[in-house]
């Protein structure tokens, strides 16, 4: 079983493509035959479809791991923990998840790489769903304690009452893109022309 | 709180003296008085004067009440020669009028003794008209049968001979008749779509109608929209009603109901304009408004927003209107429309409006009134959303640009959908069509 | 054996230009009656290039495969049709699609008889994109690929599929049942769009008999419908067969009443209905989107309240939608908020919620190149209906047909595309 592109996937921290490597490898091993569940590295499969955002494929990735494999590799149920927790919006208990595993070195900087971006999102989610937002659940959503994440906090402009330990959001401006390129004239006379004839 | 029209000033006045209790407006509204049922029979000549009784003795569940409505209609009877009739309220008294007020056999062995007696002969007649073919006493013959059968309460056959008279009419004005006569039927039966039929087969006549036939005819189209709920027809054709009809149908219709009728149906219908137009400056509806000085004010309250008064008025009203045996079932639905379109008009010209004060002018509490206006929004009466943390209700403006977008694109993939949706179902014809032809060879 | 044997060497020989192939062709099917023998043709298989004799190992291979097999050569035979679906030429197999879709229907059912049907995935795709002429083709290997996916439970790979437009359709059969099954999968990934429109498809399919499969589409139907829209209507569309109007709400009672019992929007009568309901719903496998059409009524519900508050505090919307306590309320719109389904922003000190347009003020690049590509895609799909309407309008067989029953024809299938499109 050739897994180097996914060595390499990892090596050079593309984790995005990681999810899509473990589903091509795993059709192209088993149409070949290859008794390959024993070996198969369903953690990090598993954790590239949970970076990818694709908590529905982890879900089935999930059901399809035979029960003996799910019972001698505990990081696969851990990386799955995550999933779970994801999938049931339990915004604290993901943060949790992760902290209460010990990854392996193979998985370490995966794992590590999405609660980086977990968390980012979690800061994102709380500016733009929020105008105020108590210190403790925004500790909790981020995977932080007050301390750290009133500071995290603060940082972004944020401001805090003491008094009721209420954090003010501050609204970042959207910025987008909104200069049109003149090949988009030249398409739109096409368009009035397939409208006249 | 914004104000877009002119005169800011005059409407928010207008709209604080809602909330007082204690405003001038109030005293003319007189408490739900029970209804005097001697009166209001008086207003009523014919069968429809017993029906009617009948009907408030159902529906007012007031034993007292109900007893004296139905000693007058029993007496009323008596004058009469409808035995069915009488039966029905012997058995609706059940003897708890005393003696006098029981199953009058001999009454009745004498009246049906006379029917059968006059139909003998009203036969005769008819026979001998036929025979000799005089359609002019053919018609006759026929409208007598309708007129005896009317009278005994046989409406189907009342209506039948009434009808047949048709073939035998030499005149726009016989025709008229036939109208005139099938419609009343018709009413009494509560076959309405007839009603409607006969109606127009009237208004069709070459000749010109007279007024007070036009004011009836009004009149009947009226109650055959008000009972398949077209209340905006119903009201246009009650608005129409001229003077001419004074107490001359009475066997049908009151001047007091056409008021009323017209009046609620054309609050629960109209807008602002027609309702101003139509109603409030046409002179001559004025004149059956005068005749119900309730209506009348309720109307006024309504078109210059005191709606606290105007639905105080509705409510001393109901009673009395659930006892109408035109306006009975539709009470409910011409008072939820009216008030909706209170609660509409009061917010319409406002980019805010203060809930608190709104609910006081509509005798409500906040958090029942944001339930009224949540289900008016839901359905896209009032173009607004409530802020029910300020108690505020804001209009809200769609911005054009971004609906048509979201409407460009919508269409799109809607087209797109069903072109491929289409196709598909195109392929699988081809195939059955296929299979057809093969089979054939 | 001999036969065989010059059957062999026939292959070899003529399988070069595409006239050879053709003759090959005829060969071969003089030849079907001797590889109908019970003989071991392994070893000439042996002897074939699959990727060069394509035509001709087609042919043995589909003999070879025929026979009974047991459990234990069944490893065997899936790594041959794997390796041979893998190596053949297109153009030489489209010549006995029958033989090929044969082969391929083996491998799917030696695939599931080992439990193992993840096997037969990434063959079976590869297996169409070579049957096909284009991927406007529906081919009968189309439902299997999808029964795979949904069995090895690699249902985004199935997905890939279903993202092809389909246009050409041999047999109504592979249509239905490649709409069920590509719903099913799109129900998992939750693409509800796409699968209620697959769906439909099935359930206004042009039919004279009423089909199991459309009686538990349109219950998946309903379901979906439900979950996506937060409503259904029971009215057909008029295209809709007869057949499927008048019988299918006979077989589906227990889901139009929870369609009515949901369009009251009350949680709680739903739970009950649900629970009283329970095993009709286990027995049709469907209890699971029962579930989440329960669910989605919360939803439903919160997104209702955005049309008609600006403001509303999170205890208000708890009451409202039948939630338990203020903190659940917050949950619930806060998940819309991530999902998109509504806009809004919680004030936790106030225990507000604020209900927001949406901020899209179709301006951006983004926005503007999404436009774009919807007018491109229409403009190629109007040019499509087109060139089909004209070439209908000259077939023989249409115009035989119109000729004799124009009386009969109905129009009713064709007239929900608007005039401007069908130039």
């Amino acid at each position: 079983m050739d897994l180097s592109i996914l060595t390499e996937a990892l090596a050079s921290k593309s984790y995005d493509k990681i999810a899509v490597i473990c589903d091509n490898l795993m059709l192209q091993v088993a149409a070949e035959g290859t008794a390959f569940q024993n070996e198969w590295p369903y953690a990090i499969h598993l954790l590239g479809h949970i970076y990818a955002d694709d908590i529905n494929s982890a879900r089935f990735l999930w059901k399809s791991i035979p029960p003996a494999i799910k019972e001698v590799q505990p990081e696969v149920g851990a990386a799955w923990k995550i999933g779970q927790k994801l999938w049931l919006r339990d915004y604290g208990g993901v943060h949790e998840e992760i902290r209460g595993f010990n990854w392996s070195p193979e998985t370490q900087c995966l794992v590590a790489a999405f609660s980086d971006i977990y968390t980012r999102k979690m800061f994102q989610l709380a500016a733009a769903a929020y105008s105020t937002i108590s210190v403790q659940d925004a500790a909790l959503f981020w995977g932080m304690n007050e301390d750290e994440a009133t500071k995290y906090a603060l940082l972004e402009g944020w401001t805090l009452d003491e008094a009721s330990r209420m954090l003010t959001v501050k609204k970042q401006p959207v910025v987008a893109e909104q200069k049109l390129d003149p090949g988009k004239l030249q398409r739109l006379t096409e368009y009035m022309f397939h409208l006249e004839h | 709180m914004d104000n877009e029209e002119e005169t800011p000033e005059q409407m928010m006045d207008e709209i604080y003296a809602n909330g007082g209790g204690d405003d001038k407006r109030y005293r003319l509204v007189v408490n739900g008085e029970q209804l005097d049922v001697e009166a209001y029979a008086a207003l009523y000549s014919g069968r429809t004067k017993i029906v009617r009784l009948l009907f408030i003795a159902d529906h007012c569940g007031n034993p007292m009440m109900r007893s004296e409505t139905l000693r007058m209609a029993y007496d009323e009877i008596k004058k009469r020669e409808d035995t069915q009739l009488f039966r029905e309220v012997v058995q609706k008294i059940d003897g708890t009028l005393g003696p006098a007020y029981g199953m009058d056999s001999a009454w009745i062995d004498s009246v049906e003794r006379r029917a059968e007696q006059k139909k003998d002969k009203l036969e005769n007649e008819l026979n001998a008209y036929r025979t000799n073919l005089i359609k002019e006493s053919i018609r006759m013959g026929f409208n007598d049968f309708g007129d005896f059968y009317y009278a005994h309460g046989a409406l189907g056959d009342a209506f039948k001979s009434y009808i047949r008279t048709r073939d035998y009419c030499t005149t726009a004005k016989h025709i008229i008749h036939m109208c005139l006569n099938a419609i009343l039927v018709s009413i009494e039966m509560g076959q309405f779509s007839h009603v409607t039929s006969y109606v127009s087969k009237a208004e069709l006549t070459p000749e010109a109608l007279e007024p007070v036939t036009v004011a009836k005819l009004r009149c009947a189209a009226g109650l055959a929209y008000l009972e398949v709920k077209k209340y905006k027809l119903a009201a246009r054709k009650f608005l129409e009603v001229g003077p001419e009809l004074g107490n001359n149908y009475t066997e049908v219709i009151a001047p007091q109901d056409v008021a009323t009728y017209g009046g609620l149906c054309a609050l629960a219908s109209f807008d602002r304009t027609e309702l101003k137009n139509k109603v409030i400056d046409n002179s001559n509806f004025k004149n059956f408004l005068e005749l119900v000085p309730e209506v009348r004010e309720l109307i006024n309250d309504f078109y210059s927003s005191h709606y606290a008064s105007c639905l105080d008025y509705l409510g001393n009203l109901k009673a009395n209107l659930l006892l109408d045996i035109h306006l009975h079932d539709h009470v409910e639905t011409l008072y939820n429309e009216i008030r909706h379109k209170a609660l509409i008009q009061y917010t319409h010209p406002f980019v805010s409006v203060d809930l608190r004060m709104m609910a006081n002018a509509f005798k409500t509490s906040v958090a029942g009134l944001e339930k009224e206006l949540e289900a008016l929004i839901t359905n896209n009466q009032i173009q607004a959303r409530i802020d029910s943390h300020n108690k505020i209700l804001y209009a809200r403006h769609a911005d054009q640009r971004n609906v048509t977008f979201q409407r460009v694109l919508q269409t799109g993939s809607e087209f797109d959908r069903d072109v491929r949706a289409m196709l598909l179902r195109a392929n699988i014809i081809k195939y059955d069509f296929h299979q057809k032809q093969s089979r054939k060879i | 054996m001999e036969t065989a044997e010059a059957l062999v060497v026939q292959i070899q020989a003529l399988s070069g230009s595409a006239e050879d192939v053709s003759h090959l062709h005829s060969c071969l099917k003089q030849s079907e009656e001797l590889l109908r023998q019970p003989t071991s043709l392994a070893p000439f298989l042996d002897r074939l290039d699959p990727s060069k004799h394509s035509l001709g190992y087609l042919y043995l291979l589909e003999a070879f495969t025929s026979c009974p097999i047991s459990k234990e050569q069944a490893n065997e035979l899936i790594l041959l049709i794997v390796r041979f679906v893998n190596s053949c030429n297109a153009e030489q197999i489209r010549l006995a699609p029958d033989k090929f879709v044969s082969v391929c229907k083996r491998l799917k059912d030696q695939a599931m008889l080992l439990d193992a049907p993840i096997r037969g995935v990434s063959a079976m795709l590869t297996a169409i994109r070579k049957l096909q002429p284009s991927s406007e083709h529906l081919t009968t290997l189309h439902p299997d690929f999808l029964l795979l996916c949904i069995l090895a439970k690699c249902y985004k790979t199935g997905l890939h599929l279903l993202e092809d437009d389909i246009f050409e359709v041999d047999l109504p059969r592979d249509l239905f049942l490649y709409c069920y099954y590509g719903a099913m999968i799109c129900v998992g990934l939750k693409q509800f769009q796409k699968s209620l429109e697959l769906l439909h498809n099935v359930v206004t399919s042009p039919m004279s008999n009423l089909n199991a499969i459309a009686v538990e589409a349109y219950k998946k139907y309903i379901l979906v419908s439900l979950i996506h829209h937060g409503q259904f209507s029971t009215a057909f569309p008029k295209y809709t067969s007869n057949v499927a109007q008048r019988n299918l709400k006979n077989f589906t009672q227990p889901y139009l009443d929870l369609a009515s019992s949901y369009s009251n929007g009350k949680i709680s009568e739903l739970e009950m209905f649900v629970l009283s309901n329970k095993d009709k719903f286990e027995l049709d496998n469907n209890l699971g989107l029962v579930k989440q059409v329960v669910s989605s009524m919360y939803k439903r519900n919160i997104q209702r309240l955005t049309q008609t508050y600006l403001t509303l505090s999170l205890q208000d919307i708890a009451n409202r939608v039948q939630l338990n306590s203020p903190k659940e309320a917050e949950m619930h719109v806060l998940k819309m908020i991530q999902d998109g389904e509504i806009y809004a922003t919680i004030n936790q000190k106030d225990g507000m919620v604020r209900f927001i347009e949406d901020p899209e003020q179709y301006k951006t690049c983004e926005m503007i190149e999404h436009i774009d590509s919807s007018i491109r895609r229409i403009m190629a799909l109007s040019k499509k209906l087109t060139a089909i309407d004209e070439c209908m309008s000259c077939d023989p067989l249409y115009l035989a047909k119109i000729g004799r029953e124009r009386h009969k024809f109905d129009f009713d299938d064709f007239d929900n595309v608007p005039q401007k499109f069908n130039t």
